[in-house]
């Protein structure tokens, strides 16, 4: 009988490094969160030391999740887990370009809302894409969430923590 | 769950697959899916594999197959879930809402934005910029913004996905979007008895974050109308989000 040899993915497949452009746009809008956060500061070393922080964070917070999703989720392979994560982070570009918006654009200073929304949304994602490569149960849906929700915490926390040794 | 499709035109005695955790299962008879069914493991939403066409498709696009699930759904009407209802407003209608006037949505919306706007007069009058009246006023300036304000933002929204070739309803779209503000809607709640009891201004540190929240599931409702196509869909959930942002600050400018 003739069956698909790869048939994980549901409606548009993605193509198979997508995931890596997906990572790429992350840290990129995470570098972009993490400068804005010691904007009003003015100093470009802490800008430095905040963007490479921030792009360190976020690629650890990734593997993490993807580790710990490994562990849970019996029989889940490693490279599904991290690509399910990694293209689940890409829902923090739009809390990324709506933070810088609001900060150079408005005026407004909320670029914590936009990274929390943003960290949970991710959470979110990750839930969704790991729904789409054949991952189901409650567990898949609420372990993301949860993990999205400790990544916010402890950004709020770390980057305060860093801004104050700064 | 994800079910693999074998055409019964092409060979009925072939069964069905589907593949869990990335490996696949299958052939399984008609009963067995029916069983998984029952028991809520394929459920609307999910996809298959059409090999006659060589393509992923959702259930709803083959009548065969979706009118098992509506076969299985009837007898075994699922409760509303609170996870849908705050992050895939798609999958509570498609669960919960199916038969529902799609107008009933905009309390939702309606109600997130007269709490908010409130917040915002009641704020404004606390520091003595506006007169009670004026602070009233602008609840209702909410409501227009949760009704007709968020219904534009649906269409604008569903008029670019259609671009793309989006298979959702105008009013699928309306519905959808009016749902996305739950989380708002809880925000602001909190946000009002704080304001109401403990006269706190709780119009940014509840209402702009119960908002941004709303993006959440605004995110999925654009990945819906897209079809999955993430990045479309991205670009969607930014631009829904900056008209969110622009018309709230020319709003502040009136």
């Amino acid at each position: 009988m003739q069956t698909p040899a790869v048939n994980i993915y549901q409606g548009q497949r993605p193509k198979e490094y997508a995931f890596l452009v997906h990572l790429v746009f992350v840290v990129i809008s995470f570098s972009f969160i993490s400068a804005l956060t010691v904007r009003l500061s003015g100093n470009a070393a802490f800008t430095v030391i905040f963007v490479i922080f921030g792009s360190v964070f976020i690629l650890l917070g990734i593997l993490f999740v993807s580790l710990f999703l490994t562990t849970i989720i019996g029989n889940l392979p490693f490279r599904v887990a991290f690509e399910a994560t990694a293209s689940g982070f890409f829902a923090l570009v739009p809390f990324a370009c709506l933070a810088i918006v609001a900060e150079l654009v408005l005026g407004w200073s909320a670029v914590h809302v936009f990274t929390s929304a943003g960290l949970m949304a991710s959470g979110g994602g990750t839930a969704v894409e790991l729904a789409q490569r054949g991952v189901s149960g409650k567990l898949s849906i609420i372990a993301p969430l949860i993990l999205g929700f400790l990544m916010s915490f402890l950004w709020l926390v770390s980057s305060a923590a860093l801004a104050q040794l700064l | 769950l994800k079910i693999n499709y074998t055409h019964p035109d092409a060979d009925s005695s072939s069964g069905w697959f589907f593949t869990s955790r990335g490996t696949q299962h299958g052939p399984y008879p008609l009963e067995q899916i029916q069983q998984l069914v029952r028991e809520g493991k394929i459920g609307l939403g999910d996809y298959f594999w059409d090999p006659l066409l060589g393509r992923w498709n959702s259930f709803e696009q083959t009548p065969s197959l979706s009118s098992l699930l509506r076969t299985g759904s009837e007898t075994d009407q699922k409760p509303p879930n609170l996870f849908a209802a705050f992050l895939n407003p798609g999958l509570l209608i498609k669960n919960n809402l199916q038969g529902q006037p799609w107008p009933l949505a905009f309390l939702v919306s309606g109600f997130a934005f007269i709490f908010f706007f409130l917040q915002v007069g009641l704020d404004l009058h606390r520091s003595g910029a506006i007169s009670a009246g004026q602070a009233l006023a602008l609840a209702s300036v909410g409501l227009v913004y949760g009704t007709l304000g968020v219904s534009l933002l649906a269409y604008i929204t569903w008029l670019l996905a259609s671009v793309f070739k989006s298979n959702c309803s105008l009013t699928w779209a309306l519905q959808a979007f009016a749902l996305s503000f739950a989380p708002t809607m809880i925000y602001v709640s909190f946000g009002l008895v704080a304001n109401l009891f403990f006269d706190w201004n709780s119009s940014i540190a509840f209402g702009v974050t119960g908002v941004v929240w709303a993006l959440i599931p605004i995110s999925n409702v654009t990945n819906t109308l897209v079809e999955g196509r993430k990045t479309i869909s991205i670009a969607l959930t930014t631009l829904s989000g900056l008209i969110l942002l622009f018309s709230w600050f020319w709003l502040s400018l009136l």
